[in-house]
């Protein structure tokens, strides 16, 4: 099976990390989408099926947070799982965003590892829940 | 406030960062960057009871570098110069979470600011250290000058 992963980050180079991350890690990735705020990636949840989020929180027009707490208002989004990569680093932060519903907060600088640990869990997750 | 800011804990931080995510070595110097060029120069702020500016300032052939390292390339290519100005405004942003944590806290959500990033002259960003709260002059393993700086900006 492959998968369809959407990153969102208003940094072309951060995008581009991210990107890279994802294809180290081993993941059969049928399609990266790119978006570079939250608003064009909801835009972009709407028209078509994403199994990762990877998506930055201080973004310009909507940031990673009101993007999530978008995305839990809508049933076919609420279940993709969000991984949050951010140089935010404050545990208020983190814990904010995971009592949002992110399945992960990894701070900036990431390591690839970091990236492809996650993504194995996720999956991991889903095959246990029967949606592999 | 966690800390008040200094010069050594800013360079000390930012020594850190670029090792850790652009893979480029520096340490301090008393060297200011070249006044015969005009660096490249990341602005943006941090708040929280506080708001503070940060400001990276670097040799235009060092965004390259922190580009072409961000991106896994050569710092000679097309690619690296392309990417110069978001390589420093994305090096500038993971600084600036850094350092949100040592002025304000780890108990506390503080708003980091977008990051803006210009050519300058040489003179005006010597004006612009002047006026900062502390700043520090680096100095990389390649020899590329750059400086950071945070100024007070009072309360937010």
């Amino acid at each position: 099976m492959s998968y369809r992963i959407l990153v969102v980050d208003d940094s072309p180079v951060s995008r581009r990390m991210v990107c890279r991350a994802v294809i180290m890690s081993g993941l059969d990735v049928s399609e990266i989408l790119e978006a570079s705020n939250g608003q064009e990636a909801l835009d972009l949840l709407g028209k078509s099926w994403v199994d990762i989020v990877l998506a930055d929180i201080n973004m310009p027009v909507m940031n990673g947070a009101e993007m999530v707490r978008e995305m839990a208002k809508r049933d076919f989004m609420q279940v993709t799982p969000v991984i949050i990569i951010s140089s935010e680093k404050s545990e208020k932060r983190m814990e904010e965003m995971l009592g949002l519903g992110v399945h992960t907060y990894l701070g900036k600088p990431f390591r690839p590892e970091q990236i492809k640990q996650v993504i194995g869990e996720i999956l991991r997750e889903r095959e246990e829940a029967g949606h592999g | 406030m966690a800390s008040a800011p200094n010069s050594e804990s800013l360079s000390r931080t930012l020594i850190g960062l670029l090792a850790d995510a652009a893979f480029v070595f520096a340490d301090t110097t008393t060297t200011p960057l070249p006044a015969d060029e005009n660096p490249l120069v990341a602005r943006l702020t941090l708040a929280h009871d506080e708001t503070w500016e940060l400001c990276v300032c670097v040799q235009e052939k060092l965004g390259d570098v922190l580009a072409a390292n961000l991106l896994g390339t050569e710092s000679e290519t097309r690619e690296a110069r392309a990417a110069s100005v978001d390589a420093l405004g994305e090096l500038a942003n993971i600084l600036a979470g850094a350092l949100a944590v040592e002025l304000f806290g780890k108990d506390v959500v503080s708003r980091i600011g977008i990051p803006v990033v210009t050519l300058e002259t040489a003179r005006a960003v010597g004006e612009r250290l002047a006026r900062s709260t502390c700043w520090a002059n680096l100095l990389t393993e390649e020899g590329h000058a750059l400086a950071v700086a945070l100024t007070a900006k009072g309360g937010a």
